[in-house]
């Protein structure tokens, strides 16, 4: 039955709602049409330009953009290290914002000035928390390398050393999103009914158990939305790289050493604005929005298997 | 259900033909705004924000008609690459000599030629003509841009610490015709101690040692000679400055408080950077006396970096002809004047910056000639893909070698290879 249809058969009164349900809608609707839809189905257009953005006259060259991707070895690595980098942050973040929010389901002291600590980082804007973190991570004088020398390492040259940029970006990034992550989880904590812990006290089944066989369950739909919406800002970094690796050089693209913490997003800004090639970054644009797609489609078709809506 | 999708259909419609409209932006008719606004885009915080406006002031007085108004976003350099793609640019911008070749590559600069030859403030007779030449098509000669003010890199020194070790300033080792680069060297050793560098260097701005090892490393627009001897020796040295000498902080360390600070506050006795830093310490009424001194030279002649910048015109600028008589005012004499009054910049205007204008300012006895000496260079040929090539792969490589993870012969290697594939594309 399609709305006109709909709104014939409806009420009068239905109908006057409905109207005001669309008018409230609408401007929404058309802001997303017009700063996402629109953009999207812009970016493929010109994906297969070749284009300086600046430039007049963009030369139409079909899908050269994307046979220059699959062989340009800078972009292959910023593939490698986005995908490192989103694995890092599933990895440690959702479990450690799991594990605080089971702590501060519990009445403890503080908890309440806990929470709002642990929170903190995630109100803080990135920009000011990159630059923050860059003097933590200093090799000389970081704050990190002066608490890690308490256990005796060595200075860790975190942001000089391709093998530790990674590293180094995945601390800083988990640490602004744990809070986040750990309220959502609260929630989802909050949402699951005390009966079924009374019932496993009876069974005498152990805090442990309890913890695989009722928490973990109850709590998938969150945790699907938690890995879903911590992935796909993870696939779509940005800022911090830009910020913690710029600095070292004159002008520096924010790739870190040796291009180690160069993102997908990163590489795709710089061609655009900094090197003059917005038709190949707009092909890397559709790239990680195909890459996106296929991975939460293909998590949403994996959820059947482990997710329960039934708190 | 069927209107809607017809509506939204009508609404990508008009959205992608207003926005493919961009493409032809510039090709059609300009309209030509009657009034006498410009829009002037440049970088810089307030502080240089009202210096402009000073300058402008005369002329603003002289022409009622005419309003001039300052833009300075942050990201400059993408704020105006969004403005010109849309068709919305500034009627007057500031281009750095490498984004003046993109720009005028594109198309999307206005030919000043005409305005020139029509003028009777501009002479191209008082610019040095390698600037001038610079910013001109290579093919035609016609003026696209006007150099603004440059920069060259020279020797910042503390006068007291050469003072207390009982050592000769550079200027009076300069003007002994010792001022080479082993007595450079000589000199920054001594001065080291434990609170004080001899020498603050960004590593980030290796290109200012290059030319006194390597002059001839970029041979032509796509041609660059990076793993030669004479390239390694020269990043072996800027690395060896810390490594071997310990004159110069690490990166670290300059990450940490950074070379203008360090020398601010009194640990360093030198330090390489470019004419904005006077105005600096100028008004930080530095507690020490200080001073500048050329680049270490190399038979009699100083090696250095220059860093020029020129206004333009956009092509798709809505009024252009208001635009050049505010350019022609700041690049002509009388405009000049505050600019070598003030010790800002380097005048651009020949006749201006061998006036006492420029020699007196900033403070008596200050060598502002250390800044002119070797302006007759002019700026390093901009090679395609210079970007990508200059700051972010020969940048990050070399980075490599002066944080202690390659060495010069392997960084500089690897910077050819990729260099070469970066010129072809």
């Amino acid at each position: 039955m399609g709305i006109r249809t709909r709104l014939i058969m409806a009420s009068p009164r239905k109908r006057t709602e409905m109207m005001w349900g669309f008018i409230f809608v609408g401007p929404v609707i058309l802001g997303i049409l017009i700063f996402m839809g629109f953009p999207t189905l812009y970016g493929f257009f010109i994906s297969t330009f070749k284009w300086t953005f600046i430039g007049k006259n963009p030369d139409f060259i079909g899908l050269g953009n994307y046979v220059r991707l699959v062989n340009d070895p800078d972009f292959l690595q910023a593939v490698k290290n986005t995908f490192v980098y989103v694995a890092g942050i599933l990895v440690f973040s959702i479990p450690l914002s799991l594990l605080l929010a089971i702590m501060f389901n519990r009445k403890m002291p503080f908890g309440e000035l806990l929470k709002i600590i642990y929170y903190l980082p995630v109100i803080t804007m990135m920009v000011a928390v990159s630059m923050v973190w860059r003097w933590v991570l200093s090799t000389e004088y970081g704050i990190l390398n002066y608490f890690l020398g308490f256990f005796g390492a060595e200075n860790v040259p975190w942001l000089n050393d391709p093998r530790w940029a990674m590293p180094a970006l995945i601390i800083m990034s988990v640490w602004k999103g744990v809070g986040f992550n750990m309220v959502l989880f609260i929630a989802g904590l909050k949402n699951i009914s005390s009966m079924y812990y009374e019932a496993a006290d009876i069974d005498g089944a152990s805090p442990f158990r309890q913890f695989i066989s009722i928490t973990l369950p109850l709590l998938s739909p969150t945790t699907l939305f938690i890995a879903l919406t911590t992935m796909m800002n993870s696939f779509q970094i940005f800022a911090q790289a830009k910020i913690l690796f710029s600095g070292a050089t004159e002008e520096s693209s924010g790739a870190g050493p040796d291009n180690a913490a160069n993102t997908i997003v990163l590489y795709l800004y710089n061609n655009a604005f900094k090197w003059g090639s917005a038709g190949y970054a707009a092909a890397q644009g559709v790239f990680l929005f195909i890459i996106l797609i296929m991975i939460t489609s293909i998590q949403m078709k994996l959820q059947k298997r482990w997710v329960h809506y039934d708190a | 259900m069927k209107k809607m999708l017809r509506f939204t259909g009508l609404v990508f419609l008009i959205l992608a033909l207003s926005t493919m409209s961009v493409f032809a932006a510039g090709e059609g008719e300009k309209e030509k705004e009657a009034g006498g606004n410009v829009t002037f885009m440049m970088w810089g915080g307030a502080g240089e924000k009202a210096t402009v406006e000073g300058y402008l002031a005369p002329f603003l007085a002289q022409n009622p008609d005419m309003t001039v108004e300052i833009i300075t976003p942050p990201e400059y350099g993408d704020v105006l690459q969004t403005m010109v793609a849309g068709g919305t640019p500034p009627d007057i911008a500031y281009f750095g000599f490498p984004e003046f070749v993109q720009y005028h590559k594109e198309g999307q600069l206005t030919n000043l030629q005409k305005y020139a030859d029509a003028s009777s403030v501009f002479d191209a007779a008082d610019f040095n003509p390698g600037h001038l030449a610079s910013f001109s098509d290579t093919a035609s000669g016609d003026l696209y841009s006007i150099p603004k003010d440059l920069s060259t890199y020279v020797v910042y020194y503390n006068e007291d610490m050469f003072d207390k070790a009982g050592l000769p300033t550079p200027l009076e080792l300069y003007n002994k015709g010792e001022w080479t680069m082993d007595k450079f060297l000589e000199v920054a050793k001594v001065l080291t101690t434990d609170d004080a560098h001899g020498l603050l260097f960004n590593y980030g701005r290796w290109k200012t040692f290059i030319p006194y090892f390597a002059p001839d490393w970029i041979e032509s627009t796509s041609k660059l000679n990076i793993d030669t001897p004479e390239f390694i020796q020269a990043v072996n040295y800027i690395n060896d400055l810390n490594v071997k000498h310990g004159v110069n902080p690490t990166p670290d360390q300059l990450r940490d408080i950074s070379p203008a600070d360090r020398f601010s506050q009194g640990k360093g006795a030198m330090y390489i950077i470019g004419r904005w830093m006077t105005m600096r310490y100028l008004q930080a009424d530095l507690p020490f006396g200080w001073n500048v001194v050329p680049m270490p030279e190399k038979n009699g002649k100083a090696h250095t970096w220059v860093d020029m910048v020129g206004y333009g015109i956009p092509a798709d600028a809505k009024n252009p002809d208001a635009a050049w008589r505010v350019i022609e005012y700041l690049t002509g004499v009388e405009g000049q004047i505050p600019v070598a009054e003030s010790g800002h910049a380097i005048p651009v205007r020949l006749s201006v910056a061998d006036s006492g204008a420029f020699l007196r300012s900033v403070r008596s006895g200050f060598n502002n000639e250390a800044h002119i000496a070797i302006t007759d260079a002019a700026p390093v040929l901009v090679f395609d893909n210079f970007v990508k090539i200059f700051y972010d792969t020969m940048g990050a490589k070399l980075n490599l070698v002066f944080t202690g993870q390659a060495s010069a012969e392997e960084a500089c290697a690897e910077i050819q290879e990729t260099v070469d594939r970066l010129l072809k594309e």
